[in-house]
């Protein structure tokens, strides 16, 4: 019988989460550029001298967001082509840990953009096409899990999931400017925050803020992947002691 | 819209983000601890059974 | 090829007739839904309306039309055949658009009739190229995503979860080209952006659903 000493030696020897500190490392650097972005948009950048005000801070983690959502989209789009072409598992788990973040960020589009409309325009929700595109956005991606969920052939999951990955994203343009395409005067079209051009300042606290949010992104990206290898390596010790 | 309510709706897009991102590493965390004690558990348990397969020839 | 098409239709009439009770049943429903001021701004609606009802009444012709093969196991017998799985895809995509124009044929005479625009008649061209060109990509893209739904467990509540998001553009384009000709009479004019678009979206799912078939359709 081991003693319990080899025992622990052997667990500790297995690398349980790898490369968590530079996983680390990047979820730092992401919360730093944020936090400078932010320090320039906050007090070194001029308030918006539109109608918006003050409220238009709000953009600087907005726009972000939304960008680092479609970003997630996007990855999730190539790994589900890479998957399609070399079925490689990884390209898989690839994508669903980047349809989940692309989830989450797009949840938080959702609501700082429903606060920012309120702010701006006064209304919580007018259907405009940036919300709305994004909303069915979200609809979409969430079907993508429903649509996994209900595969029963385990062999079939990943090629279906890869499958909707790709028709979904080429979807994501086709939807917005469908919404442009309704009746004009119906809902101003805007993607960014009026007023005559940006302030380099503002550029700065933009930049900063995409950088960082898109390093955070990636952070989180490693963080899922490695939970999926340690579902993964869960799988494999549970399959070896035959359960 | 005045400074003061614009502040308000400013802080609160911001608090909103700062909380589901809290929460999600908090969740996504709790996930890792669960995981990681469980292929623990199950690695003790695997190296018990080998090595106590092993043991009458050792011994 | 065409063959197999035509087994196809025949084979399940039900599925037609399936279709067009729903549709009748739904106008139906939505005239007791909206009840609207005489005259008023029911035309605003009515191309909404007429469109929700095609999209649904689809849906369910989809459904039907593949459980209906995968229950008898015929797919296994299609598979068997020597023929390139795309054809099977145009085959089947065919099939539906037809089921789907059959019950327009008869729905939207219907339609003027229980809502009144006469205006539909005096702009048939436009009306007819607009309802073919969604039809054409309902179709497609209904096929294709009944075909993956129908290996799932929850086949008939899957379908409508993945299909009708991706079919949200569509819908905008033909719902308010449809209220458009309505409620002004737009003619080829006016709704050229939305054919236009309608062509595009029709063009790039249907070349998605050709590359991607064989792997909707599984071994």
């Amino acid at each position: 019988m081991e003693s319990a000493s080899t025992a622990a030696t052997k667990v500790m020897a297995r690398p349980t989460t790898p490369k968590l500190a530079t996983t680390t490392a990047i979820l730092a650097a992401a919360g730093a550029l944020l936090t400078v972005g932010l320090a320039v948009g906050f007090w070194v950048a001029p308030t918006d001298a539109s109608t918006l005000g003050f409220s238009q801070k709000i953009f600087y983690v907005h726009a972000p967001l939304g960008e680092t959502a479609l970003l997630a989209f996007g990855v999730a789009f190539v790994a589900a082509l890479l998957y399609l072409r070399r079925g490689d598992d990884r390209y898989d788990r690839l994508g669903v840990a980047a349809v989940r973040l692309g989830l989450l960020f797009g949840l938080l589009v959702m609501i700082t953009g429903v606060i920012y409309d309120r702010a701006a325009w006064g209304v919580w929700w007018d259907w405009e096409p940036r919300l709305t595109t994004f909303l069915i956005v979200c609809l979409l991606y969430s079907a993508y899990f429903v649509l996994r969920g209900a595969v029963e052939d385990e062999s079939r999951r990943a090629t279906y999931a890869a499958l909707f990955a790709v028709v979904a994203f080429v979807d994501v343009p086709i939807t917005f400017f469908s919404i442009r395409l309704l009746p004009a005067g119906m809902h101003p079209v805007v993607i960014g925050p009026s007023g005559s051009g940006m302030d380099y300042r503002d550029f700065i606290a933009f930049a900063a803020g995409l950088a960082g949010m898109t390093l955070l992104f990636v952070g989180l990206l490693r963080l899922e992947l490695g939970i999926e290898a340690l579902r993964e390596e869960l799988r494999e010790l549970k399959h070896r002691l035959g359960r | 819209m005045p400074l003061a309510e614009a502040v308000k709706y400013v802080a609160a897009a911001y608090a909103a983000v700062l909380l589901v991102l809290v929460a999600y590493l908090i969740a996504a965390g709790r996930r890792i601890g669960r995981l990681q004690r469980d292929v623990r558990l199950l690695d003790e348990e695997l190296s018990r059974r080998e090595g106590g397969a092993r043991a009458p020839h050792v011994g | 090829m065409v063959r197999k098409d035509l087994v196809s239709e025949l084979r399940t009439r039900e599925t037609v007739v399936s279709m067009f009770l729903f549709v009748v049943l739904a106008m139906i429903v939505f005239h007791y839904a909206f009840t609207v001021p005489a005259g008023g701004r029911l035309s605003l609606l009515t191309g909404g309306m007429l469109w929700v009802v095609f999209v649904f009444g689809a849906l369910l012709g989809l459904n039907r039309s593949f459980a209906h093969e995968k229950d008898e196991g015929c797919l296994d017998g299609l598979l068997l055949c020597p023929v390139d799985r795309v054809t099977i895809f145009l085959a089947k995509m065919t099939a539906n658009l037809v089921f789907l124009g059959l019950i327009q044929l008869v729905a939207v005479p219907l339609f003027a009739l229980l809502f009144a625009p006469g205006r539909i008649v005096s702009h048939l061209p436009v009306f007819v190229v607009l309802t073919a060109l969604a039809d054409l990509g309902i179709s497609a893209l209904g096929t294709l995503l009944a075909t993956v739904s129908m290996n799932t467990r929850a086949r008939d509540l899957l379908l409508p979860i993945v299909f009708l998001p991706l079919v949200i553009p569509l819908l905008i384009a033909a719902a308010s080209g449809t209220s458009a000709v309505l409620a002004g009479g737009a003619g080829f004019g006016a709704l050229l952006g939305r054919l236009a678009f309608l062509l595009v979206y029709d063009g790039v799912f249907l070349v998605l659903a050709y590359g991607t078939y064989d792997l909707a359709i599984g071994e």
